[in-house]
């Protein structure tokens, strides 16, 4: 057998492909594949069985987010969400639009500064903007606001929250996928310098800052009917 | 040295009363979702310490018990009130003098983290580091979420035991989602040590025309956002499709510089991410958050901005081939 197996290997990735288009459960689709993958390789079932608990175990560190929720939970329960749509209201944010806006901006500041910690869908979309968002959709329809479009207000909030961080923290120079990028580039005995890649991230901040400003007046223009 | 070793065991701690307050109803959906958090605790509280062949079974066990939990939620215990969509406050009352001690706990968590990162590489005892250089970003986001805690916990005075409680119940509202990201690391571990990264790369260059420096750029930029949407994460992408087509085309035969050709690769890898149910902690666990039913709703609300960002960046890197490529006979 050859170390890397052969092209049989990829149907590993088959797995995937076939899983999410029978709309399985994820988590039944990925272990599955997992299983697969180095069974396809020629290794053993307990070699295979052991790989996944191996990697697993390695990967715990990237669960530390969820150390959060004992905090969001109390501050939910001492009315952060309520609090949040009061927020709307002083801080005169007419539309959900402005909301996001905002949001938007900040965020991507803040990713391109190195802040990525400031934003995520734990830490501030659930709490803060989403109610945010449909409290500013509430007041603009004076009150009419559906479920469905509610829950379009919440979706655009987290989408936001996305679309402002990926397309934003690749500006900073020591984010991970920078660090990635430089270390692949010189395993491959190429050296540039981070501020190179960096700098080729600003065209995807503008353009994504571009489209979804599109978005947000398009999400306005909507509400307002 | 401070390591993530007593972070687990803490968070393992934490799951484990998961699962103790969400068997508490005594029924058949309970005991499955007890028995799937149970599990997740034994892979934080004792992976250190159980062999690789037994937390594979922990994953196993989780996998099969997740298939069965999603058809029930389970909504019965009292604490359940306190995290529905948007919880009303205990007391209504003065909500407005509450902002601030509502909102800075939550800002002192960036605040924190970040204070940590630039201080802990000075934090020494003996010339060697207190703490684990290579988690100082887990270490001080979890210090900087401690601290806003008990900054709440201060101002707040809630009764005991509800930040757990409020925050468990938080944890089986999100449900097996939370655990996915994890899980994908995995995958992509195990498709490292399977050698799919190199199959992949070696199927690439056998099907690309050679010579051709717009089927080499498609090839290389929805190569990046497909096989990204696929394991749910462009890290996992980047290695496979830079090395396959990035390097020995773009940058080798073409003449692109290099850095344009990895960072914009990259970008195309984060549209792709955007775009799939696979990278779980972005595009489904907010779906179960904000309540949503439609599970593709926040997938749906990135699409333009993926499409818009991945065709600018293949035309931007196409563009360059103008300006900056001299093509190797």
């Amino acid at each position: 057998m050859g170390d890397h197996g052969s092209w049989i290997t990829l149907l590993g990735l088959g797995v995937i492909v076939a899983g999410v288009a029978a709309r399985l459960n994820i988590l039944l689709v990925v272990t599955a594949s997992a299983l697969v993958t180095p069974l396809l390789a020629g290794r053993t079932p307990y070699e295979a069985v052991a790989m996944l608990g191996r990697y697993a175990t390695s990967s715990r560190y990237i669960s530390v987010m969820w150390t959060i929720l004992p905090l969001i939970g109390l501050l939910e329960w001492a009315g952060l969400s309520a609090a949040a749509r009061g927020l709307v209201s002083r801080l005169s944010l007419k539309t959900p639009g402005h909301v996001l806006r905002g949001y938007f901006l900040m965020r991507q500041i803040a990713a391109a500064l190195g802040l990525t910690s400031l934003g995520g869908q734990v830490q501030m979309v659930r709490p803060l903007i989403a109610p945010m968002a449909e409290e500013a959709g509430r007041a603009m329809t004076n009150g009419t606001l559906t479920k469905e479009e509610g829950e379009m207000l919440r979706a655009a909030a987290a989408a936001t929250d996305n679309v402002a961080g990926f397309f934003g923290e690749d500006i900073f120079l020591a984010v991970a996928s920078i660090l990635l990028m430089q270390a692949v580039l010189e395993a491959n005995g190429v050296q540039v310098s981070p501020w190179q890649l960096s700098f080729w991230a600003i065209p995807s901040a503008l353009m994504a800052l571009t489209v979804s400003w599109i978005c947000f007046r398009r999400l306005d223009r909507r509400l307002r009917r | 040295m401070i390591g993530m070793g007593a972070i687990y065991t803490g968070l393992g701690l934490f799951f484990f009363y998961t699962a103790y307050s969400a068997s508490r109803g005594r029924t058949w959906n309970g005991a499955v979702v007890g028995g799937f958090w149970g599990l997740y605790g034994l892979n934080f509280f004792a992976g250190s310490a159980l062999s690789d062949f037994s937390n594979g079974l922990i994953i196993i066990g989780m996998t099969l018990l997740a298939v069965f939990m999603r058809a029930q939620p389970s909504t019965q215990t009292v604490v359940e009130a306190a995290p529905a969509i948007f919880p009303e406050p205990a007391g209504k009352a003065a909500i407005k003098s509450a902002m601030p001690r509502l909102l800075v706990p939550l800002l002192i968590v960036p605040a924190v983290a970040v204070l940590f990162v630039l201080v802990a590489p000075w934090v020494q005892w003996h010339r060697q580091p207190l703490i684990d250089p290579k988690r100082t970003n887990q270490i001080g986001y979890v210090i900087a979420t401690l601290a806003g805690l008990a900054v709440a916990w201060w101002r707040l005075r809630p009764p005991a035991g509800l930040p757990f409680a409020s925050g468990s119940a938080l944890v089986r509202r999100v449900g097996w989602p939370l655990v996915l990201p994890q899980i994908l690391a995995m995958l992509g571990g195990v498709y490292m040590g399977a050698g799919v990264n190199h199959q992949l790369s070696t199927l690439l260059t056998a099907i690309l025309p050679a010579g051709n420096e717009l089927a080499a750029v498609l090839g290389y930029t929805t190569g990046m956002m497909m096989v990204s949407a696929l394991v749910g994460n462009a890290f996992a992408a980047f290695p496979i499709l830079f090395g396959a087509l990035g390097l020995p085309v773009l940058v080798e035969s073409f003449g692109l510089p290099p850095a344009p050709v990895a960072a914009i690769g990259m970008l195309c890898g984060f549209s792709g991410t955007l775009l799939t149910p696979m990278a779980v902690n972005f595009n489904i666990v907010p779906v179960s958050l904000l309540g949503l039913r439609d599970r593709f709703a926040v997938i749906r609300a990135q699409i333009p901005a993926a499409i818009f960002v991945f065709t600018g960046n293949t035309l931007l890197l196409y563009a360059l081939t103008f300006f900056e490529g001299h093509p190797s006979p």
